[in-house]
């Protein structure tokens, strides 16, 4: 059998016992984003409100988010844009297996491909915990 | 290069966003995430500072609707 060379998210069956499954999609908000520099090239730790997609439209504030802290290490190429405020919304965030590619340290290719807030090369992507208690925007 | 419309209010800011792509995500990721419609509409609201879920500089708030046939 042929096996995927493809990276993958570390951690996300935390994610799946509480929203019923993974997508870095269903980022709606970040609540805190930081990045610090160490000797393996540099790690972002990002505090996250998660909310399933729903059919018709989302984020619904009638329905509850999940916070949730997701951490990159080796970190390239980031870029933040209209950063600012208390609620930094994401609409369009996503984790992009870019393995494939060749490229020495990048694994994966983070961005927001709405509104380019977020964008940057890591080589690792991890679910550091996820937060059961309901929140409401 | 994606192919968007965006109407502005009265104020200037932007109100509504059309966006003519599926961002690759037709199907979603399963559930009831039915991903993006293509077109699909980003509606942006505003309200004083302190809303919940509003940013309190620009007082900002989009959801996506998925536009049906």
């Amino acid at each position: 059998m042929r096996r995927s060379l493809q990276p993958e998210v570390i951690g996300v069956d935390a994610v799946i016992r509480v929203l019923g499954k993974w997508s870095a999609r269903d980022l709606a908000y970040v609540e805190q984003f930081g990045f610090e520099g160490t000797e393996d090239g540099g790690c972002v730790r990002i505090v996250a409100l998660f909310q399933p997609r729903s059919e018709d439209h989302w984020p619904d504030p009638a329905k509850p988010m999940r916070r949730v802290v997701l951490r990159f290490t080796d970190i390239d190429q980031l870029r933040l844009s209209d950063f600012g405020g208390n609620w930094v919304q994401v609409m369009g965030f996503d984790i992009v297996p870019v393995a494939d590619r060749g490229w020495e340290s990048a694994r994966f290719a983070v961005e927001d491909y709405e509104d380019q807030r977020i964008s940057f090369y890591c080589r690792t992507a991890a679910v550091e915990s996820v937060e059961e208690a309901d929140t409401y925007i | 290069m994606e192919e968007s419309r965006v109407i502005y209010d009265e104020y200037g800011r932007q109100s509504h966003r059309v966006d003519k792509t599926d961002h690759i995500g037709p199907t979603g990721q399963g559930g009831n995430d039915k991903g993006h419609t293509d077109p699909h509409l980003h509606e942006t609201t505003y309200a004083p500072k302190g809303t919940r879920g509003h940013n309190d500089n620009t007082g900002a708030k989009t959801e996506q609707h998925n536009l049906k046939e």
